[in-house]
């Protein structure tokens, strides 16, 4: 994660590089932190710097929609490259969280 | 003999570590490059043999970063051939395990996804597991 922005209850946070097995357990440890103490109404994943992502990164994606509904806050996911739009599609995310 | 000669092939071997996921899928990749293929198809190829290279870490060898993962590929008549193998426990039901969603581990967040998606971003995929014994995901995907 290389950073996040928070502007009118709006969280942004941005996701770059390759999110696979090998990187995925310390950027869901700095989406929790920043989830949990921060104040938002809405979360939205930016993936436009985002080259690479797997199934890892849907099952990523799915804990946080968890986390965040119990917690009555939107997730949606911004602008992701073709090749981790394809995963998206076929993991049919998209019926579960809106892409902006 | 001209079969030999005009076989085209690679054959590696990595521990079993989650940094190699994309040393592998970069490697098999930059392989099937050498036919041009369009960027779309180097995508689904490097994102199908990360679902396998991390199906054999996490699965096969239970994230035990001492076991060995090998891989072969082939290039024929403009097909890549490439298969990822462990030896590790072995797939219990393999019908199962293909289910979409299904996951062993669903406190870890896993998505149960890989062969959902190794099966979509590929043109054939093959399964073949023996319990105790291991697991050969053998998959093939057109280049040109």
């Amino acid at each position: 994660m290389d950073n996040f922005k928070l502007y009118k209850g709006k969280l942004t946070i941005a996701l770059s590089g390759e999110l696979d097995h090998a990187t995925a357990p310390p950027l869901r440890n700095e989406i929790d932190i920043l989830l949990n103490k921060e104040s938002y109404g809405q979360v939205i994943f930016d993936m436009s710097d985002l080259r690479f992502m797997d199934s890892t990164g849907v099952g990523l994606i799915l804990g946080r929609y968890k986390l965040l509904k119990n917690k009555n806050k939107l997730l949606l996911i911004k602008s992701p490259q073709d090749a981790v739009d394809k995963v998206l599609r076929v993991s049919g995310i998209y019926s579960i969280i809106p892409r902006i | 003999m001209n079969e030999v000669r005009n076989m085209d092939s690679i054959t590696i071997t990595l521990k079993a570590m989650p940094v190699n996921e994309s040393f592998a899928r970069s490697l098999i990749a930059a392989y099937a490059s050498r036919e041009n293929p369009t960027i779309n198809v180097i995508s689904d190829i490097k994102t199908a043999i990360s679902e396998a290279v991390t199906n054999a870490i996490i699965h096969g060898y239970n994230g035990d970063q001492e076991q060995d993962i090998y891989i072969k590929a082939s290039i024929k008549e403009k097909v890549l051939r490439v298969s990822v193998s462990d030896r590790g426990t072995g797939i219990p039901n393999i019908i199962e395990a293909m289910n979409d969603f299904y996951t062993t581990r669903p406190s870890e967040e896993r998505s149960g996804l890989g062969f959902t998606i190794m099966g979509s971003f590929m043109d054939t995929l093959e399964v073949n597991s023996n319990l105790g014994e291991g697991t050969t995901i053998t998959m093939t995907k057109k280049l040109a």
